[in-house]
């Protein structure tokens, strides 16, 4: 990561990490598929049961990935993945996953909803400076659109959360 | 009032009229900032159709289609920043325009070719959908197999990025397409032991997944605090007769172009706004003044992109096979509220049908009217910066996947897909290809079993039907020119290699 706060990683390495871990899920899928439970799977009367496309594409899955690694692997270049902004990118990520959380055991959705945009308003301003004010303007935008989404969903749609 | 068996009062309802200009307003609104487009505005207004009637859905999504289409002009032309690839061929005469005599003027031209192109791929969509179905209800299993063979291998031959990791994104959105319990046998199929899955993966979860979450975290590695200079000056919109004249060819060629352009699977808006703009600088009186700020520049390339969308249809409504992401995702809409688009469509719900028509006639026209009066107070809202659109596009998204089903799960799905999607995105893998075959991938399978049912196992029977057999001359066609333009570039690739190192 540089100073900054940008991923720069090996094109190449993430190439065949993304690769191998497509080729892995191929797998897994197959094993799936060919092991389920569901006893129509496998004895169907039919040589195209349930299992036969998927099995197929799965296989195309694995040919196609394996290509690609060999590719990706016998590729001499030496270009860089760049992630700019990969903290700030970190940060929304766990800060929606806090979110959903407490959503999910806690409710009170509305009241998290607010928290939530009130954090992401603030801090994705904190570079300008002024503290105080983004954090009082942040949390005025959170309730409007916090009001918004009740109107919207819960008046219009019906929809409680 | 009737109208072809249709009555066509039945379209001027408050609900239809609301979901109209709610599509449009929406849709414009996000088209016009850069980095968002017409695929985010379907995504984010998805939810909202769970509680419309399927009309009324649809509407709202063709509104939101068109009005993004013209508002990605509006930034190309007032910030020089093309939001889509087919905005940026109206940059070259848009921005030049719009400095050297006013951005109102560019944005006119703009908004004029974009209602044309509007109307014109409307009418396309009439007159083209109806023999196209006659033709679909004479094909069978094997053929429907072929077309959406061919629609998947296109996309991602034609596809501008890695065409082996295009192929991969198909090949997982067909799996994904299989996860479920299958409708033939009831057999469970990948499901994981999660009950949220039976009913395969949820089409709001995956779409916002594979489009919305990607675009968000993308607009934060772009920065947060980034803001847009523009000149709020002469943003008035309007044309003279004489004006509109001297553009009318150039509209005529773009909408032509664009409308023939939108019914090839994986073209879209980016290359018919290309196409168009390279034929009318050929044909053009005026053709040394492209890229200097000529009006014909703008309508030809705004007038395409615009009619894409009503020829993208024809495809989906007369064949069930849509052309582009953003198809495919209204392609969902029709799902959610039970509806299969095809050539069936036309025989059980001719009414919608109709009402669809003559509707996204009405969108075309609604997007003038709105974008005369709202085009000026959209192009103040390019300044604002990404640090307060991520946080409304973020909760909006995930607001919209749990109103679909009310599942937690699913919200962890379409983040869980973002940010795999967003890593598969820097690798060049493609989007749009997954989610055409995640949509294409349940009709495949379907007619791929029942064809092998029925000549017991023998894939020899794709080889004794004729419509079948000039299907796969279509696809052998498409593989073997990929295959040597591939090479071809790869060529040129090497050559220039060798030069550099010389």
């Amino acid at each position: 990561m540089d100073e900054k706060g940008a991923l720069i990683v090996s094109f190449k390495k993430v190439s065949a990490v993304v690769y191998t871990l497509i080729i892995i899920f191929a797998i897994g899928f197959l094993y799936s598929i060919n092991t389920s439970s569901s006893v129509f799977v496998n004895t169907s009367s039919s040589s195209v049961g349930p299992a036969y496309f998927p099995n197929f594409l799965g296989m195309l899955l694995i040919v196609l990935s394996l290509l690609s690694l060999v590719k990706s692997l016998r590729n001499s270049s030496q270009n860089k993945l760049t992630i700019p902004q990969f903290k700030m990118i970190l940060f929304t990520f766990i800060i929606t996953l806090l979110f959903v959380l407490a959503w999910s055991y806690l409710g009170w959705f509305y009241l998290q909803c607010f928290l939530f945009l009130t954090v992401l308003f603030t801090v994705y301003r904190m570079a300008s400076g002024h503290l105080f004010k983004n954090t009082i303007t942040g949390a005025l935008l959170a309730m409007v659109i916090t009001a918004l989404i009740y109107v919207l969903f819960d008046l219009f749609m019906h929809i409680s959360f | 009032m009737e109208l072809f068996g249709f009555d066509i009062m039945g379209l001027f309802t408050i609900s239809n009229l609301f979901a109209i200009l709610l599509g449009t307003l929406v849709g414009m609104l996000i088209g016009a900032l850069p980095g968002l487009g017409a695929i985010i505005a379907i995504v984010l207004l998805l939810p909202v159709t769970y509680a419309m009637s399927p009309l009324a859905s649809i509407l709202l999504l063709l509104a939101a289609y068109q009005a993004a289409e013209y508002g990605g002009s509006i930034s190309s032309i007032v910030l020089g920043i093309p939001g889509t690839p087919a905005a940026a061929a109206t940059l070259l005469d848009g921005r030049t325009l719009a400095i050297e005599k006013s951005p109102g003027k560019a944005l006119s031209y703009s908004l004029n070719a974009s209602m044309v192109g509007g109307i014109v791929g409307g009418l396309v969509l009439i007159f083209l959908s109806v023999p196209l179905t006659k033709f679909a209800l004479r094909i069978s299993d094997p053929e429907t197999f072929l077309i959406c063979l061919i629609g998947l291998i296109a996309v991602s031959m034609l596809s501008t990025k890695s065409k082996i990791n295009s192929l991969i994104s198909v090949v997982l959105g067909l799996i994904a397409g299989t996860i479920g319990m299958d409708l033939v046998t009831g057999s469970q199929r990948f499901v994981l032991g999660r009950v949220e899955l039976l009913d395969g993966v949820n089409m709001i979860a995956l779409v916002v997944g594979l489009f919305a979450i990607p675009e968000i975290l993308a607009l934060i590695s772009g920065g947060l605090n980034k803001v847009n200079q523009y000149d709020a000056q002469g943003l008035k919109t309007g044309l003279t007769g004489k004006e509109m004249k001297g553009v009318a060819k150039s509209t005529g060629l773009g909408s032509l172009i664009g409308a023939f352009t939108g019914i090839f699977p994986g073209l879209g808006a980016g290359a018919a706004s290309w196409f168009s703009y390279m034929a009318a600088k050929k044909l053009s009186k005026q053709s040394k003044l492209f890229g200097k700020g000529n009006p014909e520049g703008i309508t030809a390339p705004e007038s395409a992109n615009n009619a894409t969308v009503g020829g993208g249809l024809v495809p989906l409504l007369s064949l069930g096979i849509p052309g582009t992401a953003s198809a495919a995702i209204i392609m969902g809409a029709f799902i959610i509220h039970g509806i299969q688009p095809g050539p069936q469509l036309f025989l059980n719900e001719n009414q919608l049908v109709q009402g669809i028509f003559y509707g996204f006639l009405l969108t075309s026209i609604a997007m003038f009217f709105v974008g005369k009066f709202v085009t000026s107070m959209f192009a103040k809202v390019l300044v604002i910066p990404p640090a307060f659109l991520v946080p409304v596009v973020l909760i909006l998204s995930i607001v919209g996947v749990y109103a679909s089903k009310q599942l937690i799960f699913d919200i962890w799905l379409a983040l869980g897909i973002g940010i795999v999607m967003f890593v598969l995105i820097k690798l060049e893998f493609s989007m749009a290809s997954f989610i055409l075959a995640f949509v294409l991938g349940p009709i495949m399978e379907t007619s791929l079993r029942r064809t092998l049912v029925l000549s017991d196992g023998s894939y020899a029977i794709f080889l004794s039907r004729p419509y079948s057999i000039l299907m796969l001359v279509i696809l052998a066609l498409i593989v073997i020119l990929s295959i040597l333009n591939w090479n071809k570039a790869r060529l040129v690739r090497q050559q220039q290699l060798k030069d550099q190192q010389m």
